[in-house]
C-alpha cells in the first residue's frame, strides 16, 4: 500500500455536501432569488449531515 | 417552462468563458460580466417546484452537487473563484449583474485573498472499538471488582486524553502550513462513516506553493492517527467554500 495519503477527491460525498451546505457564498433574501424558501431545502438536506450535539 | 439562471460562483472578469455543461445538461456554462467581474452561470429548465424536489432526492442532489463542483473545479484551475452555495438561482441576467455591481468590493477583495490558494479538508475519525471480550474469570472479590472498574476508567480517561492530544497536534501542524483555517463541528448522519465517529472537521486555506508540504504533513499525521485507532482523511484541492463569506 502506498504511504502517500491519497486525497479522497471523487468519493467523499460527505465532504462535498458539507461544503455545498455549510460553505460558499449565501445570498440574502433581498436579491432576486427564484427560490424564496431555499433555506427550507437546506434545512431538509441538513438532516443528511448533522453537527454532533454537545 | 420558465428558465432560471443557476449561479456557481464569481471569478475575475478576465476569465475566459468555460466550455462545459451545467447542472442541467441541456445548457452550457456561460459568463455574465459586470463591474470587472464575471458570474459563472447556466440556465436551468426546472421550475422552482421541480428544482426543490430535485434537491431533496438523494441521487438527484448528488448529481447536482457534483455538477456544481465540476464547474467550480474547472474555474479554479484557471484562477481564483468565489464559490456559491447550492441554490443561488436568479430570474434574470440583470439580477446577476446587479449582484456583481452591488457587491463588487467584497468580491474583488475575496478574489485577491484567494488567488494562488485552494481549500483542503481534513476530517479525523475515531474508529469504533471492537468490544473487548468479557473478563474470562468473574471478579474474585469486591476489591477485585472495584480494581477492575477503576482500571477500566483510567484506560478510558487516558484514551480520551490521547485523542485530544492528537487532535490538537494535528490542527496545530496543519495550521502552520496554512494561510487560514476553519474548524467546523464534527458531523453525523447517513453520509458519514458508520464505523467511526468524526472528531475533527477542519478546512485549511493553503497556498498552492505549500500544497505539497501540507500533503506530506497530513500523511505523517494520518500515520500517527492510525497508530492510535483513528483515521485522518484529506480531501482537496477544493474551491474555497469555507473562506468565501461576503460578510466584512
Amino acid at each position: 500500500m502506498s504511504e502517500e495519503l491519497t486525497p479522497l477527491r471523487d468519493v467523499a460525498l460527505v465532504d462535498l455536501i458539507d461544503r455545498l451546505l455549510s460553505g460558499g457564498v449565501v445570498l440574502s433574501g433581498d436579491v432576486t432569488l427564484a427560490i424564496a424558501d431555499v433555506d427550507l431545502v437546506h434545512l431538509c438536506l441538513r438532516l443528511l449531515i448533522t453537527p454532533v450535539g454537545p | 417552462m420558465p428558465e432560471h439562471l443557476w449561479v456557481y460562483g464569481v471569478v475575475s472578469g478576465q476569465m475566459p468563458a468555460p466550455a462545459q455543461p451545467g447542472i442541467d445538461p441541456g445548457y452550457r456554462v456561460q459568463l455574465i460580466r459586470a463591474a470587472g467581474l464575471a458570474a459563472l452561470v447556466s440556465r436551468v429548465g426546472y421550475n422552482e417546484y421541480a428544482l426543490r424536489a430535485a434537491l431533496q432526492d438523494m441521487d438527484a442532489l448528488e448529481t447536482v452537487a457534483r455538477a456544481h463542483e465540476r464547474v467550480l473545479d474547472a474555474a479554479l484551475a484557471c484562477g481564483p473563484v468565489v464559490p456559491f452555495r447550492i441554490g443561488a438561482v436568479f430570474v434574470t441576467e440583470t439580477g446577476v449583474r446587479d449582484l456583481l455591481t452591488q457587491a463588487q468590493m467584497a468580491f474583488v477583495k475575496t478574489l485577491a485573498r484567494l488567488r494562488g490558494h485552494a481549500e483542503w479538508g481534513v476530517k479525523v475519525y475515531a474508529l469504533h472499538q471492537v468490544a473487548a471480550p468479557a473478563a474470562s474469570t468473574p471478579p474474585s472479590s469486591g476489591t477485585d471488582y472495584l480494581a477492575r472498574r477503576s482500571s477500566a476508567r483510567a484506560t478510558a480517561v487516558r484514551e480520551r486524553h490521547d485523542v485530544e492530544e492528537l487532535l490538537l497536534a494535528t490542527h496545530q501542524q496543519l495550521t502552520d502550513h496554512a494561510t487560514e483555517t476553519r474548524v467546523s463541528p464534527p458531523l453525523d448522519g447517513p453520509l458519514t462513516r458508520s464505523d467511526a465517529d468524526m472528531v475533527l472537521n477542519a478546512a485549511y486555506l493553503v497556498a498552492d506553493a505549500d500544497a505539497h508540504e501540507f500533503g506530506a504533513v497530513a500523511a505523517q499525521l494520518a500515520r500517527d492517527a492510525r497508530d492510535r485507532g483513528m483515521a485522518l482523511e484529506l480531501s482537496g484541492p477544493w474551491p474555497a467554500y469555507h473562506f468565501s463569506s461576503l460578510e466584512p
